[in-house]
C-alpha cells in the first residue's frame, strides 16, 4: 500500500510553511513539549521535512477525508535542537490540500507514539520510545 | 485561507470564529485565557481549531501578552503583601534587584520574569519567616533544614536540632 499523497509534496509544502496543525492536539500533546506555538509549528515543519517513504504507516478515510499516517523516529538533532532528547517516535496524521498559493498540509495529528508501528510500517515495525531525557 | 472539509471529522467547514473563553497552554501557564477578538479557523461540525502560519503568530503575540500580564498581577500582588512587611528598598537589596526594579514591576513599565513572579509569591505567602530564611541563606550560603514530608498533618523536618532554631 502506499501514501496517498505525495511525500515529496508533503515536504515542499513544509518548507514553504504552508501547513495547518489542529488545535486540540497543537494545546493537549505539542505545547506541554514545545511550551509556545511558535515552537510547536517549527517542530511540526521539521517532523515533516524528516519524513521519509519508510516511515509511512497506513492510510485512512472518513467521509470525503483521506489522511495518511506515518510513525517516525526523529533525529537526534531534530530531539536537541527542540530540547526534547528521550521523545524519539512520533505518530503523524496528514492531508494536503491544493489552496490558491500552492498545496498545503493539514496536520489532523502530531503527538508522542502510544503504540509500536507494527509491520505495516513500510520501513518495519518500529518501537514506542517516548521518555524525556537530560542531554 | 481555511479548508473547505475540516481533516478532523471530514463533515464540517473550516471558518474564523471569534468568541471568549478559548485557552491555550503557553510556556509554564497551563492556561491562558484568548482574547475573544483572536480569529482562529474552526470546524462547524467538531470545533476543531486550525492553526496556520498567521494564526501561531497572532497565538503567540496574544499569550506572551497574556502571560507578561499575568506575571505583573502576579508580582504586583506579591509587593503589595511583602511591602508592609519590608521595605521596598530592602527588598530590592535582599534580593540583588537595582534600586527601583520593584516600582517599575509595580506599575507595570518592567516585565517581571517568571522566576521573579514565583519567587515574589512564594515570599508573599508567609513573609516574615521567608524574608528571614531568604536573609539567612545569604549569611551562611547553605538552604539548610528541609521539610521531608509535606502533609499539613506531620510536617517533620530534616534536621531537628537546626529546624528548631527556624521556629518551625
Amino acid at each position: 500500500m502506499a501514501p496517498y499523497y505525495s511525500l515529496e509534496d508533503v515536504k515542499t509544502a513544509a518548507g514553504d510553511d504552508r501547513v495547518e496543525l489542529g488545535g486540540k492536539n497543537f494545546n493537549d500533546r505539542l505545547l506541554p513539549w514545545l511550551r509556545t506555538p511558535l515552537a510547536a509549528r517549527s517542530f511540526a515543519r521539521s517532523v515533516l521535512l524528516e519524513l521519509s517513504p519508510g516511515d509511512y504507516f497506513k492510510s485512512v478515510t472518513y467521509g470525503d477525508v483521506a489522511c495518511d499516517e506515518y510513525g517516525i523516529a526523529i533525529s537526534t538533532d531534530l530531539q536537541d535542537a527542540f530540547r526534547i532528547r528521550g521523545l524519539v517516535t512520533w505518530y503523524v496524521k496528514l492531508r494536503l490540500e491544493q489552496r490558491r498559493g500552492g498545496k498545503t498540509v493539514l496536520l489532523a495529528s502530531l503527538h508522542g507514539a502510544e503504540r509500536d508501528f507494527d509491520e505495516r510500517r513500510a520501513g518495519g515495525p518500529l518501537r514506542v520510545e517516548f521518555e524525556l531525557r537530560e542531554p | 485561507m481555511s479548508q473547505a472539509i475540516c481533516s478532523s471529522c471530514g463533515k464540517g467547514t473550516v471558518e474564523p470564529v471569534q468568541k471568549p473563553g478559548r485557552r491555550m497552554r503557553f510556556r509554564n501557564f497551563e492556561a491562558l485565557e484568548l482574547p475573544a477578538s483572536l480569529a482562529i479557523p474552526t470546524c462547524n461540525y467538531c470545533g476543531e481549531e486550525w492553526i496556520d502560519a498567521g494564526t501561531t503568530e497572532a497565538l503567540e503575540r496574544a499569550l506572551a501578552d497574556a502571560a507578561t500580564k499575568a506575571l505583573t498581577k502576579l508580582s504586583e500582588e506579591a509587593i503589595q503583601v511583602l511591602s508592609e512587611h519590608c521595605p521596598q528598598r530592602d527588598l530590592e537589596v535582599l534580593l540583588d534587584l537595582s534600586r527601583g526594579y520593584l516600582s517599575k514591576v509595580k506599575h507595570g513599565k518592567e516585565k517581571p520574569s517568571a522566576l521573579l513572579a514565583a519567587l515574589l509569591a512564594l515570599l508573599a505567602r508567609n513573609p516574615e519567616r521567608r524574608l528571614d530564611e531568604v536573609r539567612r541563606f545569604w549569611s551562611t550560603g547553605s538552604v539548610g533544614p528541609r521539610l521531608v514530608t509535606t502533609s499539613t498533618a506531620s510536617a517533620r523536618i530534616g534536621q531537628d536540632e537546626q529546624a528548631a532554631s527556624y521556629g518551625y
